[in-house]
């Protein structure tokens, strides 16, 4: 038997029960020295103990679960550093599911549950937003659900993105070329003009945006609080969806969310143990749509934006290799002065931060890429995640943009 | 959109030849994959410590004056890298190098004569002959003369740094015969650990984990068991920051030669050189990609089209291939060969991106693990013509570069020279990209 085939075959033995990917772990220590929570927590064992060496054990006996895999942020830096591919995030997520307490927790159902929530404060978002704004309601916030009361609440929009599209809906379909648009969670909810900020530029490059009939959450946050049957659930829902879109013409799926598209295109099948090879190829995260379709020729006629940014890359956009691309989209806009940030994690970790016992790691984690912003003289701060942008923006003075409204500012 | 420089890798050499490009003002980008090397280094830089063996000879002195020796190696060994970039060349390299550090408020140290070695301690009691150091200079002389007693101080529990290992070791080098050399440890409340014990903890987190009362404990256990110690070697666990502050301290307070010394991986100083690279190159408008790794190139009349990450074209004018030796992956052993084969000839080494022509010493391996004459993988690597190029087929390539431990003809681990060999080979790379840009632009 070759040495290749050999190695292969401890892959293999996987099947479809348990990732055996950590029997591939050389105990290097090199995911040990990207991990932000190592970096800031001494009493986090850190990546390869709490990953590919904890779980040995705890395939012998649950009792080995070790209550410190709980301040793991599922960032997976750990997982680009790894040389041999381990799935370490992964391990440590499916371990705390399945060997962890998995008794109802009301938080981790309402930090976790982004459609349900955002479907509960239509008609009432600006009431909502004032509420969760006010200091007596945060403070009961922090000491009956655990939310810290420090941490700013994302606003939600007055109308969702699905009900604005309605007004641009007739118009979209004129184009001859159709894309799908998977807006996710947070620009149907909180931020529905970034939505049209994808409109606008799509249609600059004649192409036109339609939605999917139906989509919900791709599972990023249910997968990290606990909630694996209902991300498989949704995984489900999207992917019938996307398969529905790409039959009806669509030429794919974008998402302007750096971890929703991670998760639709490279995690469900290991994350979640769900098939999209089906529609795999025809997914992407906007600025590698973007970027290919500007190297191809398809570019918007810009005008000098004349801006000084400073640019933070996204823990999973790095782990998707999406950096390249919003870099690629990022050098292609006129009159942008562009500064690339350190490699820090900003700490927020989506719903990670929002948790009361969380709330010290995560602003520690973030501490030194908010001094980095505020040492900068940039006018703004670029990222492609939206719990990025919610963090900077609470941590620093600095207003953050998403690659797409910096594009859309340098349309004609 | 197109860059003028796209290099491939961003380890040491990758990042040297990345800020030398961005310092001469050239749109570039690193492209990395993984983690690279530096977070297992030393985080001192070696240029030689020892002449590699040549024809059965086995030269076992450390080389003292290093830059003066590499006359003589080129000598002996005209495909050495070194031996292409001679002499004046490689010191040129090396103090551009200790410059561009100083901007980055990381401190080096040169021995007090700037070209001559001195010695580094490694966690296992071995003594390596280094050029440039972090923190400390010259912790003990080169000739290693009345070094009455080395104290090796660990704190209690901490599982990356075995100070009677180390002692050990130390003990067996012949200068250290008559010497005092001994392990302390020290038990410590670690007041800011959380609550958890040194023993679940790697390097950085125990250096989060000391606080004011731990140095305190630190500074008078000294004072009161090893005072008299000509030098006090801890593990680097004590300083987060590149400024060494809590070291310089503690040796300010005991009045001891106090050193900290790489622990096992993730060992701190490494990791402080690559950020300080990496914060210089974003300084000079550089950009870094992260987690792409390079699959492919595709080759047009004699020159690198475009590389690929098997799904997307990366282009540029001129391409800088930094992509390690093995564990990198820069270099691998084929794959699809059985475990026969792997031990006979020919060596089944391989360039994966470009399948570049190779150095292939005769012998893959020795039969002793640390023979003294060093293993033939380890020398095998990218081979370059006459005009420093590399080739394909014999057919040599003109806008590909080549730089670090993916070139052959050296054995950094025998000779002690990784460090100063990444460091020069990419130093020389940005030069020719530099010159040939500033060619074609006078040109037209």
């Amino acid at each position: 038997m070759s040495l290749f085939a050999i190695l292969k075959s401890t892959e293999n033995k996987s099947g479809h029960s348990f990732d055996r990917s950590f029997d591939q772990c050389l105990k290097c220590t090199a995911c040990a020295s990207q991990c932000p929570v190592a970096a800031v927590r001494p009493d986090y064992p850190g990546p390869k103990q709490c990953g590919p060496d904890g779980e040995r054990l705890r395939l012998k006996s649950s009792e080995f679960l070790d209550e410190a895999l709980k301040y793991c942020t599922s960032c997976k830096r750990c997982e680009v550093a790894c040389p041999s591919d381990v799935r370490i995030s992964d391990i440590i997520a499916t371990a705390r599911s399945k060997y962890g307490n998995n008794s109802f927790k009301i938080r981790e159902f309402m930090l976790s549950h982004t459609d349900l929530m955002g479907t509960l404060t239509r008609g009432s978002a600006p009431l909502v937003n004032k509420m969760t704004a006010i200091k007596p309601v945060r403070l009961v916030m922090d000491k009956a659900l655990g939310i810290d009361r420090r941490r700013t609440f994302p606003a939600y929009a007055k109308t969702s993105f699905r009900r604005q599209y309605q007004n641009v809906a007739e118009q979209q379909a004129q184009f001859a070329r159709q894309i799908s648009y998977f807006h996710g969670c947070y620009v149907n909810y909180n931020d529905p003009e970034l939505g049209m900020d994808l409109i606008r530029v799509l249609n600059a490059m004649n192409i036109g945006v339609r939605l999917l009939n139906k989509e919900k959450c791709c599972g990023v946050p249910l997968v990290a609080n606990g909630f694996p049957d209902k991300a498989r659930a949704n995984a489900r829902l999207n992917l019938a969806n996307f398969e529905q879109a790409m039959a009806d013409g669509s030429e794919g799926i974008i998402s302007s969310s750096s971890s929703c598209a991670l998760m639709l295109k490279d995690e469900y099948p290991h994350a979640l143990g769900i098939d999209n090879s089906k529609v795999k190829s025809g997914i992407n995260f906007i600025t590698r749509f973007l970027a290919n379709e500007f190297a191809a020729g398809n570019k918007p006629e810009m005008t000098p934006v004349n801006l000084k940014v400073a640019y933070h890359s996204p823990c999973h956009l790095i782990k998707a290799g999406g950096v390249l691309h919003t870099l690629n989209l990022l050098w292609e806009i006129p009159g942008l002065e562009l500064q690339q940030l350190n490699s820090n994690c900003c700490g927020i970790a989506g719903t990670y931060g929002f948790k009361k016992e969380n709330y010290e790691t995560s602003q520690a984690i973030g501490s030194p890429l908010f001094r980095q912003i505020e040492e900068s003289d940039a006018d703004y701060v670029v990222t492609d995640c939206e719990t990025c942008k919610m963090q900077v923006e609470m941590s620093t003075s600095k207003q953050v943009l998403h690659p797409l409204t910096l594009l859309r500012m340098a349309l004609v | 959109m197109r860059r003028q420089c796209l290099v491939i890798g961003g380890g040491l050499a990758g990042l040297v030849a990345g800020i030398r490009c961005a310092e001469a003002g050239l749109k570039v980008a690193v492209v990395t994959s993984g983690e690279s090397g530096l977070a297992f280094a030393s985080g001192a830089i070696d240029v030689l410590g020892y002449m590699p063996s040549a024809a059965g000879v086995h030269l076992n002195e450390p080389v003292s004056r290093p830059f003066e020796k590499i006359d003589e190696l080129a000598e002996y060994f005209p495909e050495h890298p070194y031996a292409r970039i001679g002499r004046d060349g490689v010191y040129k390299a090396m103090d551009w190098f200790h410059g561009q550090l100083a901007e980055t408020g990381l401190s080096m140290f040169t021995a007090s004569d700037e070209q001559q070695n001195q010695w580094r301690v490694t966690a296992a009691g071995a003594l390596r002959p280094t050029w440039l150091s972090q923190s400390v200079a010259e912790v003990l002389p080169w000739d290693l003369q009345n070094v009455k007693r080395v104290v090796f101080v660990n704190i209690s529990g901490f599982l990356d740094f075995l100070p009677e290992l180390a002692a050990s070791g130390l003990k067996r080098h012949p200068a250290f015969r008559n010497s005092q050399v001994e392990a302390l440890n020290i038990e410590l409340p670690l007041v800011n650990g959380m609550g958890a014990t040194a023993d679940t903890m790697r390097a950085p987190q125990l250096c989060r984990a000391l606080g004011e009362k731990d140095f305190n404990i630190i500074a008078s256990t000294l004072m009161e068991k090893v005072q008299d110690a000509s030098l006090v070697v801890m593990p680097a666990c004590l300083d987060s920051a590149l400024d060494s502050l809590h070291l310089k301290e503690l040796r300010r307070r005991t009045g001891l030669n106090i050193i900290d010394v790489a622990t096992l991986p993730p060992s701190l100083p490494g990791i402080h050189m690559q950020q300080a690279l990496q914060h210089r190159f974003a300084a000079l408008g550089g950009f870094l990609i992260p987690a792409t790794g390079i699959r492919h190139g595709i080759i047009e009349n004699g020159r690198v089209f475009n590389v690929s990450n098997g799904e997307d074209l990366l282009t540029a004018d001129h391409y800088i291939l930094a992509s390690g030796g093995f564990f990198s992956k820069g270099l691998n052993v084929r794959p699809d060969l059985n475990a026969e084969q792997v031990f006979s000839e020919p060596l089944p080494v391989k360039e994966p991106i470009f399948g570049l022509d190779l150095n292939t010493p005769e012998q893959f391996s020795e039969r002793k693990f640390l023979s003294r004459t060093g293993h033939g993988f380890i020398r095998a690597g990218v081979r370059l013509n006459r005009d420093h190029q590399p080739m394909i087929a014999g057919q040599p390539l003109t806008n590909l570069h080549v730089a670090g431990t993916v070139l052959g003809g050296c054995d950094p681990v025998q000779e002690c020279s990784g460090g100063g060999l990444s460091i020069s080979t990419a130093w020389q790379a940005a030069a020719k990209v530099i010159a040939d840009i500033e060619a074609a632009g006078e040109k037209a």
